[in-house]
């Protein structure tokens, strides 16, 4: 009886602990998908790491450019410093309804757009993008924020490269 | 005539470094009227004076320096520089969540110099927390809309909010914008300038989240500000009446380390020395035996702020003599003990002539004389001050031993000169002996 309550008790948390992890819409799959064509960067710690790599490969071949990681690379190397990239949309756009990105905004005080510092966004985006460059006492770094609406909901997630582990979180919602 | 020459120079540099120290505690006092807020040290937490013109804007007081997200410039400031941030390019300051900044259920104060341009948006100040219902600890924001106004807003994170508005329509100018929520009264407040503060009743604290401090930005880049940021300061406490009417200082301003002159008109919200936990005094004696362990209504602290004082802030000065007021010595004694880079055994020198620093009321207790008459004489009026600037021993020695220097020289030169007149006197005396018919 007892090892009967035992194991009862364990496949609930199981099932708990498989429910929290499906508490993430599941239209986040495809979004993480072009977040990490895009971004060059996957998260190691991302349950859904392995469905973002089968579906990056798609959108690779859309994607002909470079990726965020690989235009800071050679931007650093050149400046010194991080680029800055503004926001690709001006409304979020969603995996139900994508939205074509600006790939010419650039802030005033940087003259270097998403496109001119060779990445190549694809015609379409279901979530829309910006890199900050951050400069603090622990060093330089820049962090990628994306966001992406579900259900008249925004969703958003940060992805810290740099010192300043604190940025970085999963996809959040945005509830006013 | 070289060894004359030779103790002219020695006496020349001997009065030149008696001057020198006899100047020095006039240049390290702040000057006769500077009454200032030095209290406004206590409790602070973090302090951003943002003079710096790109990257890393350190914090003066504590230990929370900002990073620079997507550089933020700076323009013309209330004191010095300002941050300068440029909303369509996402410009924003930020620190990583920690103790200092965190809020909690406890009172708290942050002020901040800010200048708008008038931008048709929501415009973020200052930020920690996200802007989810789960997410906001506090902040302050301007809103265009349904009218313009600045609001402060406060959130536990289980659904109780607090909001605090108050229209605003000062652009293209400095406004101090100061918010402070009162623990112990359950009352957030939101105060522009000197304005009367407006109040709401919110008995919740804000919560303690992981998301990080913003000046410019709410958390994930919402709402950045366009405009210019100067002075921030955030203090785990609220400030009396007093300390908020120095940081406004008649719209001059109070710049960190509050060491300034304080506008005369915030005398009148000094606390006079109240006692709060002790009965009042205006309870006459009564026949009834009264248990000795009770206090008694006489005031242990001696409130010197009497209405009596002086109210002028300038000491009289007159060719011959100065006289210094109380107050001033009192403010004196509270820039010199604040002032950090006074180190022991002088800071401990002065700590221990004030008698009593009420850091919650400013009051000050000094034992000092009404007032106190100071010759002219330099000499004598450096090591008055010396003497009335808190029994700074150490300094009396170095005057008396200068002194004694200066002495032993006018000595010396007074021997040389009798030596020298008496080979004067000898060559006269062969020169008399010398004439044929004496």
């Amino acid at each position: 009886m007892r090892k009967l309550s035992l194991f009862i008790l364990v496949t609930l948390l199981v099932a708990g602990l498989a429910k929290a992890e499906d508490d993430l819409p599941p239209e986040l799959n495809r979004v993480n998908a072009q977040l990490v064509a895009i971004t060059g960067i996957d998260d190691p710690e991302d349950d859904q790491g392995e469905q973002d790599s089968l579906n990056s490969a798609a959108w690779s071949v859309a994607s002909q450019g470079l990726t965020v990681d690989e235009a800071q690379a050679a931007f650093v190397a050149e400046t010194g410093h991080y680029w800055q990239g503004l926001p690709t949309h001006t409304s979020v756009p969603s995996v139900d309804e994508p939205l074509a990105p600006d790939p010419t905004r650039h802030p005033t005080d940087q003259p270097e757009s998403w496109a001119s510092v060779g990445i190549a966004l694809p015609t379409t985006m279901v979530l829309s993008l910006r890199v900050d460059a951050y400069n603090g006492t622990s060093g330089a770094g820049y962090a990628i924020v994306a966001k992406t609406m579900i259900d008249e909901v925004e969703w958003i997630r940060v992805i810290n490269i740099g010192p300043e582990t604190w940025r970085e979180h999963n996809w959040t919602p945005y509830q006013p | 005539m070289d060894s004359l020459s030779t103790m002219r120079k020695i006496a020349l540099l001997g009065c030149a470094l008696l001057i020198t120290l006899a100047a020095l505690p006039l240049l390290a006092w702040a000057g006769p009227a500077a009454p200032s807020a030095t209290s406004l040290l206590t409790g602070l937490k973090a302090f951003w004076k943002l003079e710096e013109t790109s990257g890393i804007r350190y914090d003066i007081h504590g230990e929370n320096d900002l990073s620079d997200n997507n550089t933020v410039g700076y323009a013309a400031g209330k004191f010095g520089n300002a941050a300068q941030f440029t909303a369509a390019n996402v410009e924003y300051l930020s620190v990583a969540d920690n103790a200092d900044l965190s809020a909690g259920v406890d009172s708290f104060t942050f002020a901040s110099w800010v200048y708008l341009y008038g931008t048709e948006a929501f415009l973020t100040i200052v930020d920690k927390g996200g802007y989810s219902d789960m997410g906001t600890e506090y902040y302050t924001e301007y809103r265009h809309s349904p009218y313009p106004l600045i609001l402060f807003t406060m959130a536990d994170g289980s659904g109780h909010y607090s909001y605090v508005m108050v229209p605003f329509s000062t652009y293209n100018e400095w406004v101090l914008i100061t918010a402070w929520y009162d623990a112990d009264n359950d009352v957030a407040y939101l105060r522009i300038n000197d304005q009367t503060p407006i109040t709401n009743t919110y008995t919740y604290g804000s919560q303690d989240t992981s998301e990080p401090f913003n000046i410019g930005v709410i958390t994930d880049g919402y709402f950045p500000l366009d405009g210019r940021v100067d002075s921030v300061g955030f203090w785990k406490r609220t400030l009396t009446s007093y300390e908020q009417c120095a940081l406004y200082n008649g719209g001059d301003g109070l710049d960190y380390p509050f060491i300034g002159s304080v506008d005369p008109a915030c005398d009148e919200l000094l606390p006079t020395a109240t006692p709060t936990n002790t009965p009042t005094p205006s309870n006459t004696p009564t026949l009834t035996p009264v248990p000795s362990t009770t206090p008694t209504p006489t005031l242990t602290a001696t409130p010197t702020r009497t209405p009596t004082a002086t109210p002028t802030r300038t000491p009289t000065i007159d060719p011959t003599r100065i006289i210094f007021p109380t107050v001033a010595f009192e403010q004196a004694g509270a820039q010199f003990c604040n002032n950090t880079e006074f180190a022991d055994p002088l800071r401990s020198t002065l700590l221990n002539v004030i008698e009593g620093i009420d850091s919650v009321n400013t009051a000050i207790t000094v034992t000092m004389p009404s007032s106190v008459t100071i010759t002219s004489n330099p000499f004598s009026m450096a090591r008055g001050m010396a003497v009335l600037l808190s029994d700074v021993t150490w300094l009396q020695i170095i005057f008396d031993f200068f002194l004694f220097a200066a002495g032993l020289i006018i000595v010396l030169m007074a021997i040389r000169f009798i030596v020298s007149m008496w080979g004067v006197v000898q060559r006269v005396i062969e020169i008399i002996k010398a004439i044929p018919f004496v």
